[in-house]
């Protein structure tokens, strides 16, 4: 059963980069244990929202933010937040695969080692293992798992850094266009991921991809010029939206 | 078409405006048909009514083309949105004209043999329900010709009135068959002439359900009211 309260609450949110406003009163409330799809036109915001989540908008100096985002009852731009566990709890995956320039293995291990969420090295290798497996990637890297992250396919790597997203057990994980440098066969296989993965965590995935947003979310948000334009059933949204600007960019019609 | 304005592909806009044509085609093809078998019934004419049967052949080589375009359609531009919903709703309705289609031509072949009977009494209803069904077919074509959903709602009611006057001349006819046994022949021909007249009122309503949910998504068009036996 899908819990009632909201996973991730954004109340009147605004975004700066220095004097210009990216986004615009942003009101949504992101469900548990779902797929959210963000879409929208190059420049509509739905990126700078996704990077409010776990804070990644503070490596940008001039960027500026009000408003409130919480993450169940936790206020995530609070002064006294901890980022770093902010950042356990919310995982991210990026649009190129980005393997540290480690093993396989230390990939994954990674965040559990750095974060001691593991008492031993048999512990240790029991969150490798599963997360890989998670990841739909351990059959294929278990023979394997000392050779370099970077020398297995572009498809794989992408998994890895999925694997090693959810090595820390967070709750929420992010993706940022995680299949735009991927071919069609390892695309269906992050799908299929992802697919899989919302049983256990909240998922928000930004995409250019229509097809992609329809075939894996729940829901779906389209922003255009920093304002969110329309949240709904993505059912709905990809058949009869409401609102004309949303039937003019999913059709191809924005011109 | 359905939509506010074009596509950034002018290549898509071309296909979406093809189809629309192709649709349009077998509606003016069906027309034709339709009008000469008023005429082949009338005037008893064997030619005419031959003549809209091999016509039908275009109604089916059209259905099987419209169905292409929008297969390739569907692959090329994954639709969205209203895009996806013409496209539903343009498979419809080819299909309902191809079922009208041999509709018209049933009751061409069932015209040829009452060619050597005598139904005098019986004509004038026939033409009349021809001629209310004709009418029906056309505000649908119209309806999907100016995309005009609202025009829906004035076929839904019309195809009531065919449904009555079909009840109201079955119940005539099968009475004088009891009575009259050399009618047995003729008048179930043409008790199956009327009901496949009827039959072309319901596709043209389906035709106008369909322009309906184009252009609001609304799948289920609300029950029509029906006529009890």
């Amino acid at each position: 059963m899908s819990d009632i309260k909201p996973k991730i609450s954004v109340s009147n949110l605004n975004v700066f980069y220095g004097s210009k406003q990216a986004i615009f009163d942003i009101n949504m409330s992101i469900n548990s244990k779902e797929v959210t799809a963000f879409i929208g036109p190059s420049g509509c915001g739905k990126s700078t929202l996704l990077r409010c989540f776990n804070r990644m908008n503070d490596l940008i100096d001039i960027c500026k933010i009000n408003g409130s985002i919480k993450l169940d009852d936790l206020e995530v731009y609070s002064k006294k937040i901890d980022i770093v566990r902010l950042r356990t709890r919310v995982g991210m995956v990026f649009q190129k695969p980005n393997p540290f320039p480690k093993s396989i293995y230390d990939n994954v291990a990674y965040g559990p080692k750095i974060h001691g969420l593991c008492k031993d090295v048999s512990e240790l290798d029991g969150i490798v293992e599963k997360s890989l497996q998670s990841a739909g990637l351990w059959e294929e890297v278990k023979d394997r798992l000392h050779e370099p992250g970077t020398g297995i396919s572009g498809g794989q790597q992408q998994r890895l850094c999925i694997a090693r997203a959810i090595a820390t057990n967070p709750e929420v994980i992010l993706m940022d266009e995680p299949c735009s440098a991927l071919d069609p066969i390892a695309t269906a296989k992050v799908e299929e991921l992802i697919d899989s993965l919302k049983k256990n965590f909240t998922i928000i995935i930004v995409t250019h991809n229509m097809q992609q947003a329809a075939r894996v979310s729940q829901k779906t948000a389209f922003f255009h010029l920093g304002a969110l334009i329309e949240f709904g059933n993505t059912d709905k949204v990809f058949t009869s939206p409401e609102k004309e600007k949303t039937s003019d960019y999913i059709t191809g019609r924005f011109g | 078409m359905i939509g506010s304005h074009d596509h950034i592909s002018t290549s898509f806009n071309n296909e979406l405006s093809n189809l629309n044509e192709s649709l349009l085609e077998m509606g003016r093809i069906l027309e034709n048909m339709y009008e000469k078998s008023i005429i082949a019934f009338d005037q008893k004419s064997e030619d005419a009514s031959r003549e809209v049967i091999l016509n039908d052949k275009k109604i089916d080589d059209l259905e099987t083309s419209i169905i292409n375009q929008i297969q390739m359609l569907i692959a090329k531009r994954q639709p969205m949105g209203v895009d996806l919903r013409v496209l539903v709703g343009c498979t419809r309705i080819a299909g309902y004209m191809e079922r009208i289609g041999d509709l018209i031509s049933s009751v061409n072949k069932r015209n040829i043999i009452l060619i050597e009977h005598n139904i005098e009494n019986e004509k004038k209803d026939i033409v009349d329900l021809f001629s209310s069904a004709m009418k029906l077919f056309k505000k649908s074509l119209d309806c999907f010709a100016r995309k005009d959903f609202k025009l829906a709602e004035v076929v839904r009611k019309q195809d009531l009135d065919i449904d009555k006057q079909y009840k109201h001349f079955f119940n005539e006819l099968l009475e004088k068959m009891s009575n009259e046994s050399k009618l047995v022949v003729p008048g179930t021909h043409m008790l199956f002439i009327a009901k496949n007249l009827e039959r072309i009122g319901d596709h043209a309503t389906n035709i106008a359900d369909s322009i309906s949910y184009m252009a609001t998504g609304e799948v289920q068009a609300p029950d029509r009211p029906k006529i009890s036996e």
